[in-house]
């Protein structure tokens, strides 16, 4: 025994960190829990406490240094304002309309005030993005998609100077194929950026390499762009982001994760009205899922069950907890980003995986057939019969 | 030598019975008060001419302002100011005028290595402030300054462990706000660490 404890110390060293496990009926506990959010600082704090579980990365420190503070920080800042206009395609003007300011009711009430502040309020506003609005010659290229005389994922809005600013939503990036939570693989802000720097005669940055449905999401020297995320399994995860730098203890993490986005989102001029982002988290955690189509009996679900779903657990929509990239074949980047790296990766939920790749962070496997044939996770494939089974099983996930 | 206990007690209390030096205000109470909000260093990597290392004399104030492309100098978001938010209130019984500001980048042992040339104060809704504070009143201010294109070179030495901590510490580094008036006392503060604009924020 004496031998082994050096060894057991060494092994809980490496082991993820403890993961919560995620509350029964999350949206059921956001409406219960509304009150707390909106009228008591100290549970704010608190949550945001619990939530960011690595306080020394930057992405926390510069949050738990401004956020819910018994004086002073971004909750001394101004609301946004929460009226806005679509963006026509044709450029011409839309009619102006205003988030509710009344508390919602029930679920149903909070969820339908969530869809609206999904589609409608300015997550940032971008230069670029303005300008790739008044260029339909650009749009398919770009990704951008025109759904009912509109740009998705565009919101016109008044800025705290008061002037009339484009901005973008939500959907812009989560709402691929016009599918609510589907990431939006053909995005690509990257391009679309270099096009505007290139028109004012400058050379791009390093967005020009982001490619489509990847962002570079520090602030840091290091370029390390990452797949937007499908949004389909939050329920079930115990972590988001690449890194999980933030732990879902409560759905409220989420909330306040959405709150402090919009603030650095408008460069810590405004923060949003806070109903709007609980309602926000509401709506996420309630997205109508893409439904399996994969037979129980599938025999992929046995090869998966067999080599997948010791970290994507079928009962959590095939996500899990972080685990350390130590083996794992592909690049472990931002588990050692400045930022945000935390010395793990999260494990992704597969719902809806079938609709398309590219997979991982950094989008290296074009097709599912690729990322099962190079053996992921660590680097030993299936036999072929077993990888073709399972290749179809995730393509009904 | 030795001086015995009683003797020191002594000594303290006429130390003090005898200051008449006045003590120094206490903040919020009978002075200016400046409280810190929100800020950010800017964001210079498509427009590094305008950042704070490359200010020649001729051009000294590069006032860029939320990405605003207005200018053909200025690129896409990545060209915005840099900003500091706070609240300043006034809890002396006289107004205050001619408020103005400076601002200082402070280096990891809090000491001003650099003093970043402020563009414009303006009120909560952007415009001007006028400088005026009335007695007992307070307001939220945003002090626009020029920040740095990068800030690791001016805060830290190199790092050549990769030590995670200063990675850290060199995206970012604190601002030392000073508030000056013409009625009153200096008030100020110092920030957390102020870090440049992210590209996309999630
Ligand atoms: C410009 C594109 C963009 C916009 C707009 C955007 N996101 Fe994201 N989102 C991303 C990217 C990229 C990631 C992946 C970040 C990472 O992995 O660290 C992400 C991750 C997330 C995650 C974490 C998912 C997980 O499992 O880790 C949530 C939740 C989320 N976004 C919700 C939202 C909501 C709600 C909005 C609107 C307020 C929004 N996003 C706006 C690009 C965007
Ligand atoms: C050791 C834990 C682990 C095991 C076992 C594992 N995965 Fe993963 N999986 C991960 C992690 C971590 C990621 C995210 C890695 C990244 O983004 O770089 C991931 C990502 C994925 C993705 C990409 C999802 C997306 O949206 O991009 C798919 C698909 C996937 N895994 C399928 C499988 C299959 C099939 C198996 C079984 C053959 C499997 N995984 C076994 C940890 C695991």
């Amino acid at each position: 025994m004496r031998r082994l404890l050096p060894l057991l110390l060494v092994l809980t060293a490496c082991d993820a960190p403890p993961a919560p496990t995620p509350v029964d009926d999350p949206a059921g506990w956001m409406v219960a829990h509304a009150d707390l959010y909106l009228e008591d600082r100290g549970a704010r704090r608190a949550w945001i406490e619990s939530s960011l579980w690595r306080p020394e990365l930057p992405y926390a420190s510069k949050r738990l240094d401004a956020y819910a503070l018994p004086a002073g920080g971004w909750d001394a800042l101004p609301e946004m304002q929460a009226r806005t206009a679509a963006v026509a395609a044709d450029g011409s003007p839309m009619p102006w309309r205003a988030l509710p300011d009344d508390i919602p009711a029930d679920l149903a009430g909070w969820r339908a005030l969530g869809e609206r502040v999904f589609h409608e309020l300015p997550m940032r506003r971008d230069a670029y993005v303005e300008w790739l609005a008044t260029r339909p010659d650009l749009w398919d290229r770009a990704g951008l998609r025109i759904e009912e005389g509109a740009i998705d994922g565009l919101t016109r809005f008044v800025d705290w100077r008061g002037d009339e600013r484009v901005g973008v939503t939500c959907a812009l990036c989560h709402r691929g194929d016009g599918v609510p939570g589907r990431a939006a693989r053909a995005l690509d802000l990257g391009w679309a950026r270099s096009r505007y720097v290139e028109s004012r005669g400058r050379p791009p940055g390093a967005y020009a390499g982001w490619g489509r449905g990847r962002l570079d999401v520090t602030e840091d020297a290091v370029d390390d762009p990452l797949a937007i995320a499908d949004l389909w399994t939050l329920p079930w995860q115990s972590h988001i982001n690449t890194s999980g730098a933030v732990r879902l203890d409560t759905p409220a993490a989420l909330a306040i994760r959405f709150e402090t986005q919009f603030i650095t989102g408008h460069a810590f001029a405004v923060r949003p009205p806070r109903h709007l982002v609980w309602a926000l988290a509401i709506y996420v955690l309630t997205l109508d899922r893409p439904v399996s189509t994969a037979p129980a009996d599938h025999p992929g679900a046995d090869v998966f069950a067999r080599r997948c779903a010791g970290c994507h657990d079928p009962a959590r929509g095939y996500a899990g907890d972080l685990v350390a990239p130590d083996g794992l074949i592909g690049d472990h980047g931002p588990a050692f980003s400045p930022m945000r790296g935390t010395g793990f990766l999260k494990v992704p939920g597969l719902i809806g995986v079938g609709a398309g790749g590219p997979y991982l962070h950094d989008g290296r496997f074009a097709t599912l057939t690729a990322l099962v044939e190079a053996g992921h996770p660590f680097g030993d494939p299936p036999p072929a019969d077993d990888a073709a089974a399972l290749v179809e099983f995730l393509e009904h996930l | 030598m030795k001086m015995p206990l009683p003797l020191i007690a002594l000594a303290a209390s006429t130390l003090f019975a005898c200051d008449h030096r006045p003590l120094p205000p206490e903040p919020g109470v009978d002075g200016l008060e400046a409280v810190h909000v929100s800020g950010h260093l800017g964001s210079y990597r498509d427009c590094p001419e305008q950042a704070w290392e490359n200010l020649d004399a001729e051009r000294p104030n590069a006032n860029l302002v939320d990405g605003d492309c207005a200018t053909d100098q200025c690129g896409p978001l990545n060209c915005q100011g840099a900003r500091l938010t706070f609240t300043l209130s006034n809890g002396s019984d006289t107004d205050a005028e001619g408020i103005g500001a400076l601002v200082f980048v402070l280096d990891r042992e809090g000491v001003e290595v650099a003093e970043l040339p402020a563009t414009a104060l303006l009120d909560e809704d952007g415009d001007a402030f006028d400088g005026r504070l009335a007695a007992g009143d307070e307001v939220l201010l945003h002090l626009e300054f020029v920040g740095p294109l990068d800030i690791a070179a001016l805060v830290g030495p190199a790092d050549p462990d990769g030590d995670r901590e200063l990675v850290a510490w060199r995206n970012g580094a604190p601002i030392r706000l000073v508030v000056t008036s013409q009625t009153h006392e200096d008030a100020g503060l110092d920030t957390p660490a102020l870090y440049s604009l992210p590209e996309v924020d999630t």
